[in-house]
């Protein structure tokens, strides 16, 4: 498939991103070199550029203040909802305008879509390196309880990063298409995805050609994290009740305590009890404690009892009963955990399925869904649903619900409006998302200006407002008025989350972004040049000795061990140059050899390349 | 309530309240494919648009005339074609017998009584048959000849089921 077609599929997780593709061999986790295709999702300032993946992820615990974790958590939320979240985290965290919040490290502060982008591209420089050529266009998933303003941030960061998001998808229905097309699967599935930061369950109805979720239910605040927090407090405590003198203040401490957390937690998957140091010379701590698995089980259970309780609710919306699902599906990787797996076998009276890596599942079935998306399939579709009932403010702040939960998208809802006062020219709409009787208690998606009414007297004109979650689970709202004669286009005028001009601004002022971005691609260019250049010297080396003397044949193999020693740095230029060398160097063997069908592959090469010159 | 397409068409039905549900679904699937936005995502911004507001249509059709209650509601629309109807009566006596059958469900709130309460959630059922059945006949005859006696008492037939399914959803 030609690079411009490819559709990549990117898991922008809480602690861990990826990406996948379709190649000829099928779908698969794009990985450098055979390297894990995970870049833990942390990024770390530092002077005045990010360090992202796993170097910043060890950046945590020298510099907690500059290394920014679990974005994922603050996409689309505004201050007041982030209010139990914050003190957790070891950076700063300020309300913005409209609505949003900014991280701020030193001077510097920044969106949570600026910081995903920076993940994003992250992954999408990796996948690029993967692939050997530059990737353009992406499908990337969100947890299936994500709401309209955290889907419209997940693509806001996306384009920032430079990406075509040409789809938003669902993370359990992402495992579903992979379970589905991988594995086969078919009937009624239910798939548990307990990532680093989210909660997701759905129900979904896999036939021949049609993948239908039923329904769907989850926690956008619950995962892995949460439990490393729990189990990080209780860690903090026995020190504390040990060494009541010992201050622990600070996110140093508390970062090494969450560190520290997440591998005890990790070490309980498989392990009854472990014995764990914790070290910090700087505040006096130094001790060895232990963890029994029983003992974290106690901590975690009320939370993984919760995700149960959904599990049942979800159920519920979807028909079924626990005993009509025919498989149950484990995604993301606190789903590890046996105490999860012992609860979900309990509710459905099955082993669950981990027949795909948990951690890779659901970039397989985004970059499963890219390939259909780019048109390289069309034997299956994907009907979907929105998560969270969908409508406006009525009369004493009452929410009206348009579209209700778990309603197939894309979806579409029209409501009349009208003015009341005479010439009313604009009408103001409060959206809201959420399954609560009255606004307060939902989530407001923001407030939305309709302009351009014909001046008329009140409660004549009559404006049909569409609404319309599409297909990424994203609200479009258009409008149009039918009393004044012509059916007038009226402006809808959405105010929450980036502005189209935001978004915009951010990739300008990141120009010299772009400019990494051109220097990485044209490395990567550049090094599987430098390997095909590799493989055709190769291939013609033994001729090239009865032709050559020794002196040229010592200068090309040097000239070789300089391209591959510079290839490792990051200066395609330079590369470049000594790409060019190896040709100049390579020419009168290529002369020697003009009529070998060896030569003509490198000339091939050479040509389709540019840039080296070979006669 | 005037639709802007009638659903029937879309799918290609014949208009009736009876619908095959098999033939439905192998419909869907099939339009599904020819509009669904995914098969789409190389067509211009406004082919998009399209394709997500015709999958958007044909979901509505599909979830419509899926359910029986709101194909109901739906199939009248269509007949009563704009004509005002009063969407709150009821047959004569009705709402005194509902009244009766809510107070024993309040008291079986108050103090559960398994038996007694799927009993009650028997007589609803046959409750809701009854309406159900009276239904088939009066659209039979309205699809013939839509009088508006026949739609007013469609309507007060709608009415009725959806007095006895908000009942039933307490017993469950």
């Amino acid at each position: 498939m030609e690079s411009k077609d490819l559709i990549i599929g990117i898991d922008l997780g809480t602690t861990n991103s990826l990406a996948a593709a379709v190649l000829d061999q099928g779908p698969v986790a794009l990985r450098v070199d055979g390297k894990s295709p995970i870049i833990p999702s942390v990024l770390s300032r530092q002077e005045g550029h990010w360090a992202v993946g796993q170097e910043a992820r060890e950046l945590r615990t020298i510099a907690p203040e500059r290394t920014v974790f679990s974005v994922k958590r603050l996409m689309g939320r505004d201050h007041g909802e982030l209010a139990a979240e914050l003190p957790r985290l070891p950076y700063a965290v300020q309300p913005a305008q409209r609505g949003l919040v900014k991280v701020h490290i030193g001077e510097e502060a920044f969106t949570p879509q600026e910081l995903s982008a920076e993940i994003l591209s992250a992954v999408k420089r990796n996948a690029e390196e993967a692939l050997g050529r530059p990737v353009a266009r992406a499908v990337i998933t969100v947890p299936a309880y994500f709401d309209d303003a955290q889907r419209q941030a997940t693509r806001d960061a996306g384009r920032i990063a430079g990406l075509e998001v040409v789809r938003i998808i669902n993370e359990p229905t992402a495992a579903a298409i992979a379970y589905g097309l991988d594995e086969g699967q078919r009937g009624t599935v239910a798939v548990y995805d307990l990532g680093g930061g989210t909660f997701d369950v759905s129900v979904l109805q896999l036939s021949e050609k049609v993948f239908k979720v039923l329904a769907t239910g989850g926690d956008t605040h619950l995962g892995g994290d949460d439990f490393d927090a729990l189990l990080a407090a209780e860690m903090m405590r026995r020190v504390q009740q040990r060494q009541p003198g010992l201050s622990l203040a600070g996110p140093l401490a508390s970062q090494l305590f969450r560190k520290t957390a997440e591998l005890v937690k990790i070490d309980l998957s498989r392990a009854l009890e472990t014995e764990y140091r914790l070290d910090l010379p700087a505040l006096g701590l130094a001790c060895q404690e232990r963890f029994t698995r029983v003992e974290f089980e106690a901590l975690i259970a009320p939370l993984v009892d919760t995700t149960i309780g959904t599990c049942r609710a979800t159920l519920a919306k979807a028909g079924k009963r626990p005993d009509e699902i025919a498989d149950v599906v484990l995604v993301g990787g606190s789903s590890r955990i046996p105490l999860v797996r012992a609860r979900v076998r309990e509710l459905f009276g099955r082993a669950p399925n981990i027949a795909i890596d948990p951690d890779e599942v659901v970039a397989i079935g985004a970059g499963i869904q890219g390939h259909l998306l780019a048109g390289g399939r069309r034997d299956y579709v994907l009907l979907d649903v929105i998560p969270l009932s969908l409508g406006i403010e009525t009369l004493g702040g009452t929410f009206s619900k348009l579209i209700t939960a778990n309603t197939t998208i894309p979806a579409e809802a029209t409501e009349v409006f009208t003015t009341y006062v005479d010439d009313q020219t604009g009408v103001e709409l409060n959206i809201y998302q959420g399954e609560r009787e009255f606004v307060k208690d939902c989530r407001n998606l923001g407030r939305f200006r309709l302009r351009g009414i014909p001046p008329m007297p009140a409660g004549l004109p009559k404006v049909h407002v569409t609404f319309l979650v599409d297909t990424n689970g994203i609200l479009t709202v258009s409008a149009r008025e039918e009393r004044s004669g012509q059916a007038a286009a009226i402006d809808v005028i959405p105010s929450h989350g980036l502005t189209a001009g935001e978004i915009e601004r951010i990739m300008d002022e990141s120009v010299a972004h772009a400019q990494e971005d051109m220097t990485r691609r044209q490395l990567v260019e550049f090094r599987n040049m430098a390997e095909a250049v590799f493989r055709g010297i190769d291939k013609v080396w033994d001729q090239a000795r009865e032709m050559l003397g020794e002196a040229e044949l010592a200068a090309i193999r040097a000239q070789m061990d300089t391209v591959r020693r510079q290839a490792v740095l990051d200066e395609p230029l330079a590369l470049k140059r000594e790409m060019d060398r190896l040709g100049e160097l390579t020419r009168p063997l290529a002369d020697a050899i003009m009529s070998k069908a060896a030569l003509q592959e490198l000339r091939r090469f050479f040509r389709d390349h540019g840039g080296v010159e070979m006669v | 309530m005037t639709p802007e397409r009638d659903y029937f068409q879309v799918f290609g039905l014949a208009r009736g309240y009876a619908v095959d549900l098999a033939e439905l679904d192998a419909r869907y699937e099939r339009l599904s494919f020819d509009v669904h936005p995914d098969f789409f995502a190389a067509a211009t911004p406004a082919e998009k648009q399209r394709a997500e507001r015709l999958a958007a249509e044909l979901n509505a059709g599909y979830r419509t005339l899926r359910d029986e209650p709101e194909r109901a509601a739906y199939l009248l629309g269509l007949l009563a074609a704009g004509r005002a109807l009063d969407t709150r009566q009821l047959p004569a006596g009705f709402l005194q017998q509902m009244f009766a059958l809510q107070e024993q469900v309040d008291e079986l709130e108050a103090a559960p009584e398994p038996a007694a309460k799927a009993e009650l959630g028997r007589a609803v059922a046959a409750r809701l048959d009854a309406v159900r059945a009276e239904r088939v006949a009066l659209f039979a005859r309205a699809l013939a000849g839509a009088t508006p006696e026949l739609l007013q008492a469609l309507q007060s037939n709608v009415n009725c089921e959806k007095y006895l399914l908000r009942l039933q959803a307490r017993l469950a």
